[in-house]
């Protein structure tokens, strides 16, 4: 492994002038430096699926998307059974591991402000926070070790039966990652139609000149494969297994 | 691998395919239930023709202000903290990664899934620095564990290869012992690759479409193998074709949509990474450093040109999924990375005729690619654009030129076409006996070897018509 270096370097910018001049030139024109209008789209047949569902109907479609096309659970519950709900779920996906389980948590706010994650060790379950202070080895370690990761989703997408996950320095990539078993909590008021509404939140932010996460992921269930005879496994390199957890907060 | 990948001849690469029937079948196979795919996810989402439409608008007003989201995009990945480094040859990038991997003193590099590092010949680098490169991608694997055989498809790498020759592959050079079974072998990658990424001091990846407004890029895949070399490495190095590239997360919305349903008929991929810049300075996973790639290799001789339409291409595959030339002779037999209606008129403009000449002439000119196409590249009009150019260049063969020019003046004067029919009807009738010519001979070999013609009766159509009033 390379050391761990932690002064930031800054960005740089090579050769750009001789090539943007180029492609300036092969268009036969002079190089643009602004004023340039992204048109408006032609239609708007992104912003019509599922237009006019109630938060109740987003999530019926969710869940029926994610059983039939993308073969997984997906869980309503009131914030209550939160802790009860994910004792049970650990206790199956550590099933596995004969002799003890492990499962990391994000350390993201709004999840720890629903439960203590503590609640949930035993004898045979242990139970980790993500802890960026503590560094890469050791957060990766526990990560590799854990059976199951627990995250917070920003968003949910019903058509594609997605979550939304922005990376911060209390919810790491690594997470919804390693973990044979991935676990996403996400609350209802969150639910939106498809992409469009996910990336018009991003496109808001990014006009205020706030820098987005380093990493967004739209994830669809596990990770899968269909690299042999293009028959669908399901569990490639990311996780074998996925249960969405939908918080009714409404 | 660059992107020629035989040195025989077309048709010596076709004659090979057209033997293989273990490829023929997995093709006819993963072909079909591919169209279908694409075809039900369509239909599913509704309105698709205009969303077709909207993808190649964003496409073309990117490319008809390309220096300027190319500015945008490069300011702010800088402004993120990354590097970007513009190459005009694969040679320049190439070159730049090198001295990446040599400054960070890195041994192993993880790959995730790319046509354009393919495309520069990237693997021959490190492998020539005698450094350790693993592909990561399940199908990449495969073909990288066969001694890099050659891709067959651009979304779906070994799709020539049977369970049955995968567990060979492994048996032999990853010390697999299971069965054949699909989810087994992948089970068993997964454990074997886990260290890799684990130890690996670079991640390299493609980009599906980067993001100017934000500075990010952007990785649609299933597998996970993009998100750990994006996640573990200190490292990350992103290169990317220089058209791929959309104005905003709006339009990323649009083409995202329909690359996932064209290429695999899912309505989003498992995996939709938006990375923009190296990790903030807080957190600590995701690479510390982020370089940005950002290859020309020939594009820009493409800009301004008939041939244009060509860079909106999003890399969905869904051409070659509909191919009827694809279907009987393989990707392979293309002898390009880039297969299919894509890669028949992406090869020659990027690697010039000399080496894909043939390509151009492997279509029926269906014109199905064109129907499919998510951004409504006019692929086969493409397609006869080369020929035409060819034939000026006078790179066709002097026969063909020479048939050609005959017709052209012969069609153009109605007494000796009226004369000529006639005598060819009296000729034909001669020669055919019993539905066969007594020479097959030059284009026409392949259709008169395994076709009975009709018994000629002496006349011309015209005759017959004139006749038939």
């Amino acid at each position: 492994m390379l050391e761990n270096k932690t002064t930031k370097v800054s960005g740089s910018i090579y050769n750009r002038d001789k090539f943007l001049n180029n492609i300036a030139e092969k268009l036969g024109r002079n190089r643009k430096y602004k004023n340039v209008i992204r048109p408006t789209l032609k239609y708007s047949c992104h912003w019509e699926v599922m237009a006019d569902f109630t938060q109740d109907q987003l999530k019926d479609e969710l869940i029926k998307f994610t059983k039939e096309t993308l073969g997984m659970q997906t869980l309503c519950i009131k914030k209550a059974q939160l802790a009860e709900t994910l004792r049970t779920l650990c206790a199956h996906y550590c099933a596995k591991a004969d002799v003890h389980g492990n499962t990391l948590f994000s350390a993201d706010k709004r999840l720890l402000a629903m439960l203590n994650p503590q609640d949930l060790v035993n004898a045979k379950h242990s139970v980790h926070i993500w802890d960026a202070s503590a560094g890469y080895k050791a957060n990766i370690k526990f990560a590799e070790q854990a059976n199951v990761g627990v995250v917070f989703a920003e968003y949910a997408l019903a058509e594609s039966g997605t979550v939304v996950l922005y990376n911060s320095a209390l919810q790491g990539r690594a997470i919804s990652l390693l973990p044979e078993a991935s676990i996403f909590i996400v609350l209802k008021s969150s639910l939106l139609p498809r992409m469009t509404q996910a990336t018009r939140i991003l496109n808001e932010k990014i006009k205020t000149g706030e820098r987005i996460p380093s990493c967004i992921n739209f994830i669809s269930g596990p990770s899968s494969t269909a690299d042999i005879e293009l028959i669908k496994v399901v569990g490639a390199h990311g996780p074998i297994y996925a249960t969405y957890v939908i918080i009714d907060d409404m | 691998m660059s992107m020629k990948t035989s040195s025989k001849n077309f048709q010596e690469r076709i004659d090979v395919q057209m033997q293989n029937d273990v490829m023929l079948h997995t093709v006819a196979h993963a072909q079909g239930l591919m169209f279908e795919n694409r075809q039900i996810a369509a239909d599913k989402l509704g309105n698709w023709e205009q969303w077709r439409e909207m993808g190649k608008d964003i496409r073309d007003h990117v490319l008809e202000n390309l220096d300027y989201y190319l500015q945008q995009l490069s300011d702010n990945v800088k402004k993120n903290g990354g590097h970007v480094f513009f190459a005009q040859t694969a040679i320049e990038a190439t070159d730049y990664i090198e001295k990446i991997i040599k400054e960070k003193k890195a041994k192993k590099i993880v790959k995730a899934k790319s046509m354009v590092t393919e495309e520069i010949g990237l693997n021959q680098m490190i492998l020539r620095n005698g450094w350790q490169v693993v592909e990561t991608d399940l199908g990449e694997y495969i073909l990288q564990c066969d001694d890099y055989n050659a891709p067959s498809h651009i979304v779906v790498p070994a799709l020539h290869k049977s369970r049955a020759q995968i567990r060979e592959i492994f048996k032999d050079k990853a010390g697999y012992t299971g069965t054949d079974n699909p989810e087994e072998m992948t089970r068993f990658v997964r454990e074997h690759l886990r260290h890799d990424f684990l130890e690996a001091d670079i991640g390299i990846t493609g980009c599906n479409f980067a993001v100017a407004e934000s500075g990010s890029i952007s990785l649609v895949t299933n597998e996970g193998n993009a998100r750990l070399s994006t996640t573990l490495p200190k490292v990350h190095i992103a290169v990317m074709g220089m058209e791929r590239i959309v104005p905003t997360f709006e339009e990323l919305d649009i083409v995202i949509s329909l690359l996932c349903r064209s290429a695999v008929g899912q309505a989003l991929t498992g995996y939709i990474t938006a990375l923009t810049g190296p990790r903030e300075d807080d957190n600590c996973d995701g690479p510390e450093e982020f370089h940005l790639v950002i290859v020309d290799n020939g594009r820009s001789d493409i800009l301004g040109t008939k041939f244009q339409d060509i860079l909106r291409c999003i890399r969905c595959a869904a051409c070659i999924n509909t191919c009827p030339a694809y279907r009987h002779i393989g990707g392979q037999a293309y002898g390009s990375i880039y297969p299919g209606p894509i890669g028949a008129v992406l090869s020659p403009l990027l690697g010039g005729y000399d080496d894909f000449k043939e390509l151009p002439y492997a279509c029926t000119l269906c014109k199905a690619c064109h129907d499919v196409c998510p951004v409504k590249i006019p692929l086969s009009d493409l397609l006869l654009k080369h020929r035409e150019k060819m034939a000026d260049q006078k790179i066709t063969p002097l026969a063909e030129r020479a048939a050609v020019t005959v017709f052209n003046y012969v069609n153009a004067r109605p007494i000796l076409w009226n004369t000529s029919v006639k005598i060819g009807a009296r000729i034909a009738t001669g020669l055919i006996k019993k539905g066969k010519l007594p020479i097959n001979i030059g284009p026409i070999k392949e259709w008169t070897n395994t076709r009975d013609l009709p018994n000629p009766d002496g006349e011309s159509f015209r005759t017959w018509f004139k006749n038939r009033k």
